[in-house]
């Protein structure tokens, strides 16, 4: 038995049994059919298909960059941004701190880079 | 579609500028000699000279520095202003060897740090005394010929 033949027996017998399904099970049938349908309509549409399209972009790497996604990564490059600010501001307080404690210390500046002054402590400490 | 194009000017704004920062023509040091208050000025007087070759972050971490000048002790506002100018003249490398060396001092405790001021001046001494003595050589030296 052949493909066609085979086909062609399965489609004669669910023909048949067609006459044999009862009225509730059609009904059931064709709201679940309905429902199906339905369903399928409101699967949303990538937001950036149309633009995509041409630049060999598939549908389905279309819906990575709908409109969601990329506030997402503006906000994510946004706070990206503040925090790199914060730490510049931050570190340019603790530098003007430093300074400003460094100046007005008891010791002089020249006193941190002296070498021959290290040289000297090491050497009375002998 | 709106909504596609407001999210790609949003990242665009946000993207911009951060990416345009880096190679665009550098902008005149802030501020300004003339932008600085008259009590700004008056404290960093000693810089006055030297403010153009000082780039926008050194401008503005002495302006912070002028800032916190009112609530320095008489002895503190003396200090920085008699260090200032030639701390400002050091190389970037030199003031980041005395931050570091500062910054270690600064963790010894209190009677340690007063140990090392009181033999920094005595190594003062010690360097005044020697200079004393070959100016008294030299001087020696030169009446005997």
């Amino acid at each position: 038995m052949n493909e066609h033949e085979l086909a062609r027996k399965i489609v004669q017998r669910l023909n048949g049994g067609l006459d044999l399904i009862k009225q509730g099970t059609l009904y059931r049938l064709q709201t679940a059919r309905q429902a199906a349908l339905e369903r399928y309509r409101e699967v949303p549409q990538p937001a950036f298909n149309p633009a995509l399209a041409g630049a060999g972009f598939r549908a389905s790497h279309g819906r990575f960059f709908n409109t969601r996604t990329l506030i997402a990564m503006g906000l994510l490059l946004l706070s990206l941004i503040s925090v790199t600010y914060w730490q510049y501001v931050a570190q340019a307080n603790d530098v003007a701190e430093i300074d400003a404690s460094l100046l007005t210390g008891d010791l002089p500046f020249n006193a941190y880079l002296d070498s021959n002054f290290e040289a000297w402590l090491k050497r009375s400490s002998q | 579609m709106v909504k596609t194009l407001v999210a790609i000017a949003l990242c665009l704004c946000v993207a911009v500028p951060a990416g345009a920062a880096a190679p665009a023509a550098p902008k005149p040091p802030k501020p300004e000699w003339s932008e600085l208050t008259p009590a700004q000025q008056k404290v960093l007087e000693p810089l006055k000279e030297d403010w153009t070759s000082l780039d926008t972050v050194r401008r503005k971490k002495w302006v912070k520095v002028a800032d916190r000048y009112p609530k320095m002790k008489p002895e503190q506002q003396r200090r920085l202003q008699a260090q200032m100018k030639e701390w400002a003249r050091l190389s970037p490398e030199q003031r980041r060897a005395a931050r570091e060396k500062f910054l270690a001092i600064k963790k010894l405790p209190p009677e340690k740090r007063a140990q090392l001021k009181a033999q920094w001046d005595l190594y003062q001494q010690s360097l005044a005394a020697k200079s004393d003595t070959a100016t008294t050589d030299d001087a020696g030296a030169v009446s005997t010929h």
